[in-house]
């Protein structure tokens, strides 16, 4: 067995989803130009997800009505199921650094906030599931 | 097809394999609605079939491999807040991901 040098700098509690089942997420702040004030909120890890971030429509009309329209319209793919969404181009917080990134917010209802892999690749991750714990580590 | 009970059935079917009525019953959709999007999906190669004596049987397959992700999480975080923060990136502070 291969010795863990991981060194923890951080660890959150999975939370309860919908459904009743507890899931790894991580804290945000979501900013983009023109907003007074970022946005702090919860999102899930979803390493399914290509993108970098997916917003909740009570994110997106938040940046809607701080800092205007989307600066484009793309969709995303679930396997054949088409999920047309708005794009913000807007600033991410997580854990102590600041990323620009394009968020996708779907223009359907009910969809959670999402990190995917393009900012799950930017830390050290390790989900402790029995322990329902997740811990970031020195990079 | 309507995402939104596209969405329910593949979360419904996602964790384990269900019957019709289960799917449903989960949903929260009618027993033919139901059926006609299982059809649907399992032509699409969502889904699959399994039949039994008594029951059809469906479980998920996974998505294809176009960009996105495998599916739509359809589950909302309990209790999940939003906050405002005064804290803000400075000129030059955030590095670009695209």
């Amino acid at each position: 067995m291969k010795p863990c040098n991981l060194s923890i700098v951080d660890m959150f509690d999975y939370v309860q989803v919908e459904g009743g089942k507890g899931s790894p997420t991580l804290p945000l702040l979501i900013f983009r130009k023109g907003m007074k004030n970022s946005a702090r909120t919860l999102a899930i890890i979803d390493t399914g997800l290509d993108e970098a971030l997916l917003l909740s429509k009570e994110i997106r009309d938040i940046l809607f009505v701080e800092s205007g329209p989307p600066d484009t319209h793309e969709s995303l793919w679930a396997g054949v199921v088409e999920i047309p969404c708005e794009i913000y181009a807007v600033s991410v917080k997580i854990l102590d650094k600041w990323w620009r990134v394009n968020a996708y917010a779907p223009i359907y209802n009910g969809y959670e906030n999402l990190i995917g892999k393009l900012l799950l690749n930017t830390v050290n991750l390790c989900l402790r599931g029995p322990t329902k714990k997740t811990c970031i580590s020195k990079g | 097809m309507e995402t939104g009970i596209v969405k329910k059935i593949v979360s419904a079917v996602h964790d384990s394999p269900k019957s019709i009525n289960q799917i449903a019953e989960e949903a929260d959709i009618g027993w033919r609605t139901c059926e006609k999007y299982l059809e649907s999906l399992k032509l699409l190669g969502i889904v699959e079939e399994t039949r039994t004596a008594r029951e059809r049987i469906f479980s998920f397959r996974g998505g294809g491999g176009r960009r996105g992700w495998l599916f739509p999480h359809a589950r909302k975080i309990l209790g999940n807040k939003i906050e405002r923060s005064y804290e803000t990136p400075s000129e030059g502070g955030v590095e670009s991901l695209e």
